[in-house]
């Protein structure tokens, strides 16, 4: 870790002298931003000795959060113990845009990112380890998940929320035998077909052709199922961006099998639509998980912990499962509370769902060669 | 003393288009070119994402132009698509315009003002009602069923989710933009030229083809450039009509900053749609040119009709009712949107289940959303003034200056219109809020505000500010007395296109937006849970409501002003 650190730190460096020279041709205004950029990088190296105790802490919390997740119920615990610190929101539209805008200096105490997307706000060098020792409800999160959240020996992200990626399909207009990743690309369903617009298309190929590493493609393999989705392209109606877009499309009979995460299988039961919901394909079920990264930067330390910790309490979790049809990791809530359907939306009872052959979602190292690869399907 | 007086003026009026020109020019160069010359270190790898992926080459480039890559044919086929587009909102919008500019004169603002006003309505969601329209069980299937001409269950499969729809939708969105520019075109032309030519003899249409429309060759060349250069960049309406075959060239630029996270290709991309463009404007701001009018000596005629000599009764009732289907044409999906606001069931699906208040009642126990809506407008009311104010001095060194470099000030000025958002303001890390939303969207508007003023501007006779100048008034006083009355449709034109830009904009204010978000960045991030779409269909139409009001407002305002205005006016006719 300390040599992690080191490098980092000797970029910033370089990165910051690079930064002068662009100013240098660019005038005052690029000066300041490598100022900025410069100044909150150091911030990575900043000795936990020099923390302030909580009651001397600003304690109005910035978070960049999904909208939806900026309502009290989520964090009510930590209004309890600070009822006078009403957190601040900004919300993330895409991960991908939050990383932008926190490489250009921006900054907040906490951000919710895909856990897949931890490894890069590290490499960013603007985030901290949590200390696991201020989060008392740590221990009840789903350990398989709360893993995957340890970076170099670290546990940098906590997972608080997660959901499957698998197949839904309308049982009225899909004849399967069997529950398989299979279906989305179905030659006998042209034009009823939705996939959700990210490469991660091009992984549940992989896992239908039977490819090694679904997270580590070879180029040769990266191309074999390239051209597996340019051949089976036609049967597809629409490319999905949002689950808003996806449940309208599913309800109103456009598309009769979807990429889908749990909360559009809820939906559409509460539609009216006969659907079901893969939650066992035979391949192994795909799943993603997000949660919360603290800010090298944070002046809210202890706030901040206090707020990832409410987050991960049972009645957060009821909340999200009941109002948003989305996972949460705590495995202490009493499942008889929820409808069956829930639990079996999520497979609450069942010990092995992350075990293998599930896939928890992680971080790419070939993205930029996946991402050209699902450029590459969208134009055909 | 008068000699003096008299060289001061000259002076003056030499010395005034280098210095009114100044703070457009340093705006953009502050807020534009800095950006592009970032994207351009991004496209060569001396500037990077992540720290540790810095190397400097021009491999990005190679495997761009080469052609290797998918995404020079992208961009031709986002080229083909933009023509397409900018055809058919011309050309639906031409005969609307010339209704509203020279038929339905008294009623013209308000008629005018009822096409922009549902505009306010976000875009996104007038997106979703359309796929309420064109779906399998959607509007137009479920008519087809009904009156046989498709089987039940046989959809028109290319309705929705192609390219077809792409250009549907992206036509429905700059038409009425697309009628402003050529509203205040024909608005300038000289009625007493047409009831010459009546008099002459000429027919209607040798009038109509051989004086207004070459007399609107400005205001259509500029409304052609409103659709054409940013519907080339345009990522967000393929994205969710376009179905699998509807990937654009801007698509791909938002997927690499985006899920990629390969900036430098994408910079590349970004880069090449800049010059591109800055190439086109260049040759394109050459048609300000207003040589080819300047011996019609005209003034502008606000407010008067051309009456018998622009269209004859029949050809009247035919004029309005194409306004009449333009209308309903931009209002079904609102109409859509205000239905399913009192939907009891979240989901916009037909049939409609049951009448409530209850999202209204969501909406305004929703702080956030409230607080969103209250950004929006502050940002868009900052963005119109500055945008209007920065945008005239630029539109007189346009229209008037008759200088070497306009071609190129032109390019410049223009060229924003398809710049990657994405980068703008990322490498410079002001602190974000508001103020830098609305400077971003200056940056966006600006353009259009010239593009509205340059022409009106171009076609105001000199010789009143001339006169003026010679009986004694200061130029800023002959611009407050005689230029801005004259200017004062323009100008309203261009504060509207600002205002409505900018409270309807997503993909800049995203990057910009610091802790306080804007009502369109609100709804985006707002689609990821269904359930909480009603309340949004409940503001969207308060938002209709309050800009009908604000229509109405409007229009009661220009009314008084107008009789305040009378006077001056008639001089003015008088000199000509």
């Amino acid at each position: 870790m300390r040599s992690e650190l080191d490098a980092v730190l000797r970029d910033v460096r370089i990165d910051r002298r690079r930064f002068l020279a662009a100013a240098g041709v660019f005038g005052a205004t690029a000066l300041l931003g490598s100022c900025r950029a410069g100044q909150s990088r150091q911030g990575a190296a900043s000795p936990p000795a020099s923390r302030p105790p909580v009651e001397e802490e600003p304690g109005e919390l910035r978070i960049i959060e999904w909208a939806g997740y900026d309502v009290k119920p989520l964090y009510r615990a930590y209004l309890r113990r600070f009822p006078d610190d009403e957190p601040r929101f900004t919300y993330i539209t895409n991960t991908e845009s939050v990383i932008g805008k926190v490489r250009a200096g921006f900054r907040a105490d906490l951000v919710h990112p895909e856990t897949s997307y931890a490894r890069d706000f590290v490499a960013l060098g603007t985030m901290q380890p949590f200390d696991t020792d201020l989060l008392p409800h740590l221990g009840d999160l789903n350990p398989d998940l709360v893993s995957v959240g340890v970076l170099d020996g670290q546990q940098y992200h906590i997972p608080t929320d997660w959901g499957f990626s698998t197949v839904l399909y309308n049982a009225d207009h899909v004849d399967a035998d069997e529950q398989t990743y299979a279906l989305l690309f179905d030659e006998r369903y042209p034009g009823k077909i939705t996939w959700f617009d990210t490469p991660w298309v091009l992984i549940m190929a992989g896992l239908v052709l039977g490819v090694e590493d679904i997270y580590d493609m070879t180029d040769d393999e990266l191309d074999e199922v390239k051209r597996f989705c340019i051949d089976r392209k036609h049967l597809v109606r629409n490319l999905w961006t949002n689950p808003t877009d996806l449940d309208q499309d599913f309800a109103q009979g456009n598309v009769w099998i979807a990429y889908a995460w749990n909360a559009s299988y809820l939906a559409a039961l509460n539609n009216g639509v006969n659907a079901v919901y893969c939650t066992r394909p035979k391949e192994g079920v795909i799943t993603w998980t997000e949660g919360f990264m603290l800010f090298a930067d944070t002046e809210n330390y202890y706030h901040a912990h206090a707020y990832v910790d409410a987050w991960a309490r049972p009645e957060t979790a009821y909340w999200l499962i009941e109002n948003y049809g989305y996972g949460h990791t705590n495995t202490s809530i009493d499942l008889s509370r929820l409808s069956p359907e829930v639990v079996e939306a999520f497979r609450l009872d069942d010990p092995e769902a992350f075990k293998p052959p599930a896939h928890i979602d992680r971080w790419i190292p070939r993205r930029t060669a996946y991402n050209a690869a699902w450029d590459e399907v969208k134009a055909a | 003393m008068p000699t003096g007086t008299e060289r001061e003026v000259e002076r003056r009026r030499r010395a005034a288009p280098a210095v009114v020109l100044a703070p457009p020019l340093v705006w953009l160069a502050v807020f534009f070119l800095i950006p592009v010359l970032l994207v351009a270190m991004y496209s060569v790898g001396a500037l990077t994402l992540f720290p540790g992926d810095r190397y400097l080459s021009l491999d990005a480039w190679a495997r761009f132009l080469s052609g290797d890559q998918v995404y020079l044919g992208l961009f031709w086929r986002s080229i083909r698509i933009s023509l397409l587009v900018s055809t058919i909102a011309v050309v639906s919008a031409y005969p609307v315009a010339y209704y509203l500019a020279l038929v339905a004169v008294r009623r013209r603002y308000v008629l005018l003002l009822l096409i922009i006003a549902p505009f306010l309505t976000s875009y996104l969601l007038r997106l979703l009602a359309w796929r309420v329209i064109l779906g399998d069980q959607g509007i137009v299937n479920t008519f087809l069923y009904t009156v046989g001409l498709r089987e039940p269950g046989h959809p028109v499969p290319w309705l929705l989710y192609s390219p077809f729809t792409v250009v549907v939708v992206l036509a429905y969105v700059w038409v009425p933009f697309v009628c402003l520019p050529i509203f205040v075109s024909l608005d300038s032309i000289d009625r007493s030229l047409l009831e010459a030519a009546a008099d002459l003899g000429a027919r209607r249409w040798s009038t109509f083809l051989r004086i207004v429309l070459p007399s609107s060759r400005s205001g259509l060349a500029a409304a052609f450039a409103f659709v054409f250069v940013p519907t080339i960049g345009e990522f967000v309406t393929p994205l969710l009509v376009g179905g699998p075959r509807g990937f654009m060239f801007g698509n791909a630029i938002a997927d690499l900053f985006g899920p990629g996270l390969d900036w430098q290709t994408g910079s590349v991309l970004s880069l090449f749609l800049v010059l591109v463009v800055g190439a086109l404007m260049a040759v394109f701001s050459r048609s300000f040119s207003v040589e080819h009018v300047a011996a019609i000596a005209e003034v502008g005629s606000a407010g008067r009709g051309a009456g018998e000599t622009a269209a004859s009764s029949g050809g009247r009732r035919i004029l309005a009712v194409l306004y009449v289907l333009l209308v309903a044409f931009l209002y079904a999906p609102i109409a859509i949107l205000v239905a399913f606001s009192f939907n009891s069931s979240p989901s916009v699906t037909f049939p409609l289940r049951g009448f409530t208040l209850e999202w209204y009642r969501a909406f305004l126990a929703n702080g956030a959303l409230v607080g969103a809506l209250r950004t929006s407008a502050l940002v868009a009311g900052l963005t119109s003034v500055v945008a209007v104010a920065l945008g005239l001095p630029a539109a007189f060194a346009l229209a008037r200056r008759r200088s070497r470099g306009r071609g190129l000030v032109g390019g410049i000025l223009l060229a924003p219109l398809v710049i990657p958002y994405l980068v703008l303001f990322n490498a410079v890390g002001v602190p974000l809020s508001p103020i830098t939303i609305a400077i971003g969207h200056v940056v966006l508007a600006l353009p259009f505000s010239v593009l509205v003023l340059a022409p009106r501007l171009g076609r105001i006779d000199r010789a009143l500010e001339e006169a003026a100048m010679d009986l004694g008034a200061s130029p800023l006083r002959v611009f407050a007395r005689v230029t801005m009355p004259l200017l004062t449709p323009a100008v309203i034109s261009a504060a509207l296109i600002a205002f409505t830009l900018s409270f309807d904009e997503y993909a800049v204010a995203s990057f910009l937006a610091g802790d306080q978000v804007t009502y369109p960045i609100y709804l985006f991030s707002q689609l990821r849970f269904p359930n909480r779409l009603p309340q949004v269909l409940a503001v969207s139409t308060l938002v209709l409501l309050g800009s009908l009001v604000l229509v109405t407002a409007v229009e009661v305002a220009r009314a008084r002003a107008e009789r305040r205005l009378a006077a001056p006016v008639a001089v003015s006719e008088g000199v000509a």
